[in-house]
């Protein structure tokens, strides 16, 4: 819930109008909640609220999760939409040379430290009308009331699992009652950006109304990895001798170490494997730089793409806190590298979805499936894309992933045929570490 | 080796890029939210060194402008400068202060840069005369400019640059240059000394029937189809598959053969000729000496190869043992090589061609375009040429929800310049907003009939008058991110800039590029 009350409003630049013309100072956005639209919040096609231009803003409450490339433009997009605004974020990263050349909040001599408290500081020291507060840690080490508390979340992460961990938390904080009707009070809108190269989306989702991120994961397949017997007998490319030196090499040689990927010297020594290799082979272009890209999974960013899709985000939240005009539906794709291609579509929900439908999946799985080949089959290599689902009936508890001592008592069901373990008819609910907080109900039937 | 802070970008543009973009000087006229949004993404980046040029100016605009802050001792200019200096240390940024106000008769830029082929220049947020001297002076001097606007929750960003040949457009290449259909001599013989008969694949263990790149499997089966169809290739859609099942017959094991499965996928490779060159167009309007030169040179080359361009030289992992790919490739490296030289050696005239133009031309020579995004669009008085009417007509429009369109609200926005033209200032700008409305639907009903569209809908106008040209720094931000992403790609000489103008409706947030 928002803290009520009134902010003191920052130096209002139209509060003092000089006449000559190249004098002038331009209407700020403040300006433009006072006066009325014949594009209000309500007239869009999703509609969140009426606009109002007679009543002043309240305090809202935002949380910004990533203080990289794109949390740096939220973080600044915020503190110059001129609405009082209650800023947290929250980063578990420090900051690396490599940072430099797009998260302006960061300068060189802050490599080393915390990105959300740099981040934070910055912000603070140059815009003081607003409060940011950093958080310092991983998203899954918040409870629930900390994400209750924000109007809403503007998510700038660079990986897909922490997006599905937050999506499902906010997504779950939605209350139905008994009769399926949502309660809109705790309806937290996520705001998302993505950015790779030139290309980025931008996309509003509002829980149990629009699509949520766990409807589109199929968008993004997982990283596929080059076939092991490529990499062990046929090396062909470059990047497969690296794949070799990193995977198969360096475990063999060094068993006891763990592979440190932002370590020079781990990488230079996977590097020189990867050369030797590739020499054997008469294979040319293994570079260092490549080899980094493989290791670390490099994506290219610069700072325009990020600075836009991190302002088309911002632009949307402000729009959803203030109604002064219209929200998009739902999902903005943008491409940049060969002239501009950019796309707005209402992205639809998935009517399975685990996370935001309420039904039930209906599985039919061979009679002499195991619990545990169940699993692997079913719930992991599935597109469902669970790490490790713990399952209950309302009769028994049959696999519990954690903590350690149920998984050890309830271990000796994975071997045990599925058709022994459920009674004909009885659901199954699923949880999963990765889809935070969801139940997903599972109706099997059994072939022959 | 230690990292390198440009690290993630220069995987997008390379050496020669930064390079480039470390010879370059950037020009700001005006320091506005979009223009220093626009310099700050060029400032990371490593731009070489730039300039502001803006107003003395009493009260700044700080709450909108990240760039600023409320102390009133410095001017604009220098404040911009400095704040901005500090994103890079390797950037060196210059000011100048303009007292009296920035008024196109005043205004002077070839002043300011003795080196004119360096510079790039921004104009953001500039009215009608200020943008059109420095629009004439910039086309007049062949200097790069970029116009930005940020007005309400409209964005414009606006190219205008001397014809440019895009050398290296970096398409993703989704069909790769095999040569099937047209084999090159060292191709050809690699064929008939390993594949061309049946005995030899016979022959082959099941490990290495299963290792054959799949570019021998389509030559092979392509040369059988030849012999029973009096030389022809498959043409109709029957006979593709029939092709493609042919493939599938000859496999020993197919669904464990991926070099198999890989050569019905890529079969069309071996009856699609490759795409041609269209020099005549190329050459067609070119003033350029290093672009004849090499377009001419590149001319000679298709004359000699029957219209066949340049072989790219790479080909795309596929399933093979490494001696049959490594081999395979360097196949194509030296046909590559041989070609290039070809075309290097009818390089004639101008001396300063790089052999990176040459292997950029070769590499992406069905790819090479024009980019011609004409002067820069005024507004009062313009007369679009027919070619811009018709492409506008043929816009992409909603049906449901028009006012969704980007096109329409850059006629609202050049309505507004318009009006500026007429009353010396932007509509909305006081209290009362609304009587404005009148005379801005008149400049609206001007510039509909002068590009050729319809669109009754008051609406739009009332909305750009409410806005006042407010400065609202997401939309400066987007706007910044989308000129700077044009100015890298200007500097660099890489990707497909627009022609020529991206227009943001931050209502909708939907965009898009339109020439005007």
């Amino acid at each position: 819930m928002s803290e009520t009350g009134m902010v003191k409003r920052p130096l209002e630049s139209d509060d003092m109008i000089i006449d000559s013309l190249d004098q002038q100072q331009r209407i700020s956005l403040n300006t433009l909640l006072s006066r009325p639209s014949e594009f209000g919040n309500e007239t869009g096609p999703l509609a969140c609220g009426e606009f109002d231009p007679s009543i002043s803003l309240q305090l809202k409450k935002v949380l910004v999760v990533g203080a990289g490339g794109l949390g740096c433009e939220i973080l600044k997009d915020l503190a110059l939409s001129s609405i009082p605004l209650n800023v947290h974020v929250i980063d578990l990263d420090t900051i690396d040379v490599t940072n430099l050349n797009r998260q302006f909040l960061f300068r060189q001599k802050d490599v080393g430290k915390s990105k959300a408290e740099t981040a934070a500081a910055f912000i603070q020291q140059r815009c003081p009308w607003i409060q940011v507060t950093p958080h310092v840690g991983k998203i899954q080490e918040k409870n629930l009331d900390f994400y209750r508390q924000f109007d809403v979340v503007i998510s700038g992460l660079d990986n897909i699992e922490a997006r599905r961990w937050l999506n499902a938390t906010i997504v779950g904080l939605v209350d139905t009652d008994d009769d399926g009707d949502i309660d809109p009070s705790t309806i937290i809108p996520i705001v998302d950006g993505g950015t790779e190269g030139f290309s980025g989306q931008a996309r509003l989702i509002l829980p149990k109304i629009t699509s949520c991120f766990e409807c589109t994961i199929d968008s993004f397949p997982p990283p596929r990895a080059f076939p092991l017997c490529t990499i062990a007998e046929t090396p062909r490319r470059p990047e497969h001798c690296i794949a070799y030196a990193y995977i198969l090499q360096f475990p063999r040689e060094f068993p006891d170490t763990v592979l440190d990927k932002d370590s020079p010297e781990h990488l230079q020594w996977i590097y020189q494997q990867a050369a030797k290799r590739a020499e054997h082979y008469g294979i040319t272009g293994v570079t260092y730089m490549m080899t980094m890209g493989v290791v670390k999974n490099i994506i290219p960013a610069v700072a325009s793409t990020n600075a836009i899709i991190a302002a088309a985000c911002v632009n949307e939240a402000i729009k959803y806190l203030t109604f002064f005009s219209q929200n998009m539906n739902s999902y903005m794709m943008y491409m940049g590298a060969q002239s501009i291609h950019s796309h707005t579509f209402a992205y639809e929900p998935s009517e399975d979805c685990p996370v935001c439908s309420a039904s039930v999946r209906k599985m039919t799985v061979p009679a002499s499936i195991t619990l545990n080949q169940f699993i692997q089959a079913h719930l992991k290599d599935s597109s469902l894309r669970m790490s490790s689902p713990s399952l209950v009936s309302p009769s028994q508890t049959l696999y519990m992933a954690k903590p350690a001592a149920l998984e050890l008592a309830t271990r000796p069901n994975l071997d045990k045929l599925l058709s022994t373990l459920i009674q004909p008819g009885e659901e199954i609910t699923v949880t999963d570490p990765t889809l935070h907080g969801i139940h997903v109900g599972l109706a099997i039937t059994f072939e022959n | 080796m230690t990292d390198n802070k440009y690290d993630r970008q220069l995987r997008l543009w390379g050496a020669a890029g930064q390079a480039a973009l470390g010879n370059t000087c950037v020009v700001l006229v005006r320091a506005t939210a979009a223009g220093t949004e626009t310099l700050k993404n060029l400032v990371l980046p490593g731009v070489g060194n730039f300039l502001v040029i803006d107003d003395s100016s009493g009260v700044s605009d700080c709450t909108s402008n990240f760039f600023l802050d409320s102390s009133t001792h410095k001017s604009r200019a220098q404040m911009a400068t400095e704040y901005l200096m500090e994103l890079n240390p390797d950037v060196t940024g210059d000011w100048k202060d303009i007292s009296g106000g920035l008024v196109a008769e005043k205004f002077d830029l070839l002043q300011l840069f003795p080196d004119k082929k360096k510079v790039l220049v921004i104009a953001a947020d500039c009215e009608p005369p200020l943008r059109q001297a420095i629009a004439q002076t910039c086309w007049d001097q062949n200097v790069p400019m970029i116009a930005v606007h940020s007005y309400g929750l409209v964005g414009v960003v606006q190219i205008q640059t001397a014809p440019l040949l895009l050398l290296d457009p970096k398409m993703r290449d989704s069909v790769p240059d095999l040569r099937l259909t047209c084999p090159f001599p060292a191709l050809q013989q690699a064929f008939e000394e390993n594949y061309a008969d049946d005995a030899v694949w016979a022959g082959l263990s099941s490990q290495e029937f299963g290792q054959v790149p799949y570019p021998f499997i389509l030559l092979f089966v392509q040369k059988k189809w030849k012999e029973s169809h009096a030389g022809g290739l498959p043409t109709s859609f029957a006979e593709k598959q029939e092709f493609q099942a042919e493939i599938k017959k000859m496999a020993r094991n197919y669904d464990n053969e991926l070099n198999f499965q890989q050569a019905v996928e890529n079969a069309y490779l071996a009856y699609t000729p490759p795409k041609t060159v269209d020099i005549d167009y190329l050459l067609s309007d070119c003033n350029s000496e290093r672009d004849l030169v090499l377009l001419r040179a590149l001319q000679s080359f298709l004359q000699q190869h029957g219209g066949v361009p340049p072989v790219v030289g790479k080909i795309p992992d596929m399933a093979a043992s490494t001696a049959e790919y490594v081999n395979l490739q360097e196949l194509y490296q030296q046909q590559a090589k041989k070609d290039f030289d070809y075309v290097r050696a009818n390089c004639t005239g101008d001396t300063s061609v790089t052999n990176d133009e040459i292997t950029l031309l070769c590499q992406n020579a069905v790819h090479l375009d024009w980019l011609q995004t004409g002067p820069l669009p005024t507004f009062m008085g313009y007369h679009p040429t027919e070619d811009v009417v018709d492409d506008l007509g043929a816009s992409e429009q909603d049906e449901e929800r028009p006012e969704q369109t980007a096109l329409w609200w850059y006629l609202g926005f050049a309505a507004c310049q318009m009006f500026w033209e007429r009353e010396q200032r932007y509509p909305g700008v006081n209290d009362d907003f609304e009587k404005d409305v009148p005379r801005l639907l008149e400049c609206w009903e001007y510039m509909k009939t002068a590009y050729g569209l319809s669109l009754e809908d008051t609406r739009i106008c009332k909305e750009m008058a409410r806005f006042g040209n407010a400065e609202v720094h997401n939309i400066a931000s987007v706007v910044g991110g989308v000129a700077s992403q044009e100015a890298v790609k200007l500097i660099t000489g890489q990707y497909i800039p627009i022609k020529n103008t991206y227009v943001f409706n931050g209502i909708a947030s939907m965009g898009g590029v339109y020439h005007f």
